[in-house]
């Protein structure tokens, strides 16, 4: 039995291929139309092609190989059939309207359905690019359809915000130098390296500039790199940032809505409360640390131009900022983060 | 007689918990998941065959969930209604033994509510008093779930729409349409097989899930998930079965 701790890409994808052999097997052996196994199987062999080549790597890529290789025609033909470009062109505009939202249902739900866009989108184009691979036919009409879905994702990357985790922990994992042997290849990792910039500052990569792929309009979101803007009506979903005093005396939040706005004179305000929800004015004339910056609290609050903060936040190249307050000892102490940085 | 909800005792705590809190709960999540296609082909292949639906035949499972509402608080749907506890009871019961089960969040950890999943592919989600709600993650359509998220949900509106989620699309995004054209997966295949393919499909969906709350909460959380997939082998044995008996 496989038993495996799943906490990145890696354990994801290594930890599903004997089961996904398995199933391929009982579908091909039963006649079953067996798309969903077919499509997974190309999928992870493209995946697997895409990884860095540890023994784990190699020894699952050999077994991926060798049945890919002898199904190669049943497997192209039915993954084929579970590829539904329309469909998920349709579903990612619905996650647009939702997003268009003020106020939407349940934020988690989309943030979940950003990741599995992303994801299933990265598998379709492995799964066209492993039946290229294997000398499988292809045909144009499905090819097209999957890029006309990547463009979509190029040109609305903000839409998919919430699967920049997704797209770093694959990126993590690809081999360097994919676009010199395996230009195909390497074509599916550019969505990852767009996704990654996001919210950090470029970096050398296994992918040269995203810029090199041609896009039918600029993307909005590359301009302004933290996806922050002031709070205004209108603006979607919003991104709630919390912290936790290690006592648990007091909690600071911070709300960045997550439409991107060029106003950089836009002060954003980050409040401290108790427990009880009143201000924590015992932290008034305090000096506070957010990614770097200092800050002021006067009246249970500290502001921040938007202008600064991006900058800061940017060359702090993580996904949440960082806050410490001053403790007593005039260290900058850390507090702990309360909460994911998903809207609530 | 209204509907006579099951018990089964709390695998970390020394209490008993229901499986659902009231009946009205229990008929939502028997007409949302049971008997609501497409993840009603799934829960066939767990619980048929039952005296008082066919899974196949959509006005055979609209009437048994009109009656559930309209009739005596739930009673037409007890035979569905146990069934599904039993499902529910074993995959807690196996999550359990394999540690197939975790928070999804601080929050979740906060109130004490965990998931379990069963190596019958049924996602549990469980609370200090009862089953919260039980599923085959991947089997429905986001987008209806999201649809019916904050609408006004009582038995009055069950009674003219008790099916609420019935008559979308399967799946979602990249790999929807397909699915409405699969076979129905009890007629296609040896049950063993069937089953395992449900399995792993469910597999896969609380898989990524789990790995998004991982990405979402971070180590801080004490989120290292160990949700685990399991060849078809094992997974026979899992069950209780010796694969050399099993048709290939």
């Amino acid at each position: 039995m496989t038993m495996i701790v799943v906490t990145s890409a890696r354990d994801l994808i290594l930890g599903g291929v004997d089961a996904t052999l398995d199933a391929w097997r009982l579908a091909r052996d039963n006649g079953r139309g067996a798309h969903v196994e077919a499509f997974d199987l190309l999928a992870l062999l493209g995946h697997l092609e895409r990884f860095r080549k540890d023994r784990d790597v190699a020894g699952a890529l050999e077994r991926i190989r060798a049945v890919a290789q002898a199904d190669r025609d049943r497997l192209a033909k039915a993954a084929f059939a579970g590829i539904d470009p329309d469909g998920w062109l349709e579903d990612a505009r619905w996650l647009e309207g939702q997003l268009d939202q003020e106020d939407p249902e349940a934020p988690d739900r989309l943030v979940s359905a950003a990741r599995t866009l992303f994801r299933q989108l990265d598998d379709a184009e492995l799964v066209l690019t492993s039946a290229r691979a294997l000398g499988a036919f292809v045909p144009t009409g499905l090819s097209e359809g999957v890029a006309s879905c990547v463009s979509f994702l190029e040109t609305e990357l903000e839409l998919f915000l919430d699967a920049v985790p997704v797209a770093r922990s694959f990126r993590e994992q690809f081999v360097p130098g994919l676009d010199a042997h395996d230009p195909d290849l390497w074509g599916t990792t550019l969505k990852h390296e767009l996704l990654a910039n996001l919210l950090e500052q470029p970096r050398a990569s296994v992918a040269p500039s995203a810029a090199a792929r041609p896009r039918r309009k600029p993307n909005r979101l590359l301009e302004p790199a933290l996806a922050a803007a002031p709070a205004a009506p209108g603006t979607g979903l919003v991104a709630h940032f919390r912290w936790k005093a290690a006592d648990g005396s007091w909690r600071a939040q911070l709300d960045v809505p997550r439409r991107p706005s060029k106003d950089a004179a836009v002060l954003l305000t980050l409040r401290f409360l108790l427990a009880d929800g009143t201000a924590a004015s015992q932290l008034d004339g305090s000096t506070v640390r957010l990614c770097g910056l200092e800050l002021d609290v006067e009246k249970a609050q500290a502001t921040v131009p938007l202008g600064l903060l991006r900058p800061a936040w940017e060359s702090w190249a993580k996904d949440r900022p960082d806050l410490r307050v001053r403790a007593p000892n005039g260290d900058f102490v850390v507090g702990d983060l309360s909460e994911p940085d998903t809207a609530k | 007689m209204p509907l006579e909800l099951r018990d089964l005792p709390h695998p970390h705590a020394d209490a008993t918990v229901t499986v659902f809190g009231d009946w009205i709960a229990a008929a939502r999540h028997v007409c949302d998941h049971v008997l609501t296609s497409p993840e009603s082909e799934g829960w066939e292949l767990l619980l048929a065959p039952l005296r008082s639906v066919n899974f196949q035949d959509r006005s055979s499972r609209f009437k048994l969930a009109h009656a559930g509402w309209r009739r005596s608080e739930g009673e037409a749907l007890q035979e569905a209604y146990d069934a599904y506890a039993r499902e529910v009871t074993s995959a807690i019961g196996r999550a359990t033994e394999h540690g197939w089960y975790w928070c999804e969040s601080l929050e979740d950890r906060e109130w004490g509510v965990r998931h379990f999943f069963g190596p019958n592919g049924v996602l549990v989600v469980l609370g200090l008093r009862s089953v919260i709600t039980a599923m085959l993650p991947g089997m429905g359509d986001p987008r209806t779930v999201h649809a019916h998220m904050g609408t006004v949900d009582s038995p009055e509106t069950r009674r003219h729409n008790p099916l609420p989620r019935e008559e979308r699309r399967a799946g979602f995004g990249m790999r929807r349409a397909p699915e409405l054209d699969e076979p129905q997966l009890a007629g296609s295949l040896n049950s063993w097989h069937a089953r395992y393919l449900l399995f792993r499909k469910c597999a896969g969906v609380v898989r990524e899930a789990a790995l998004g709350s991982f990405w979402s909460v971070g180590d801080e959380s004490e989120q290292r998930l160990h949700v685990a997939i399991a060849r078809y082998e094992d997974w026979l044995r899992m069950q209780g079965v010796d694969p050399a008996t099993v048709e290939r």
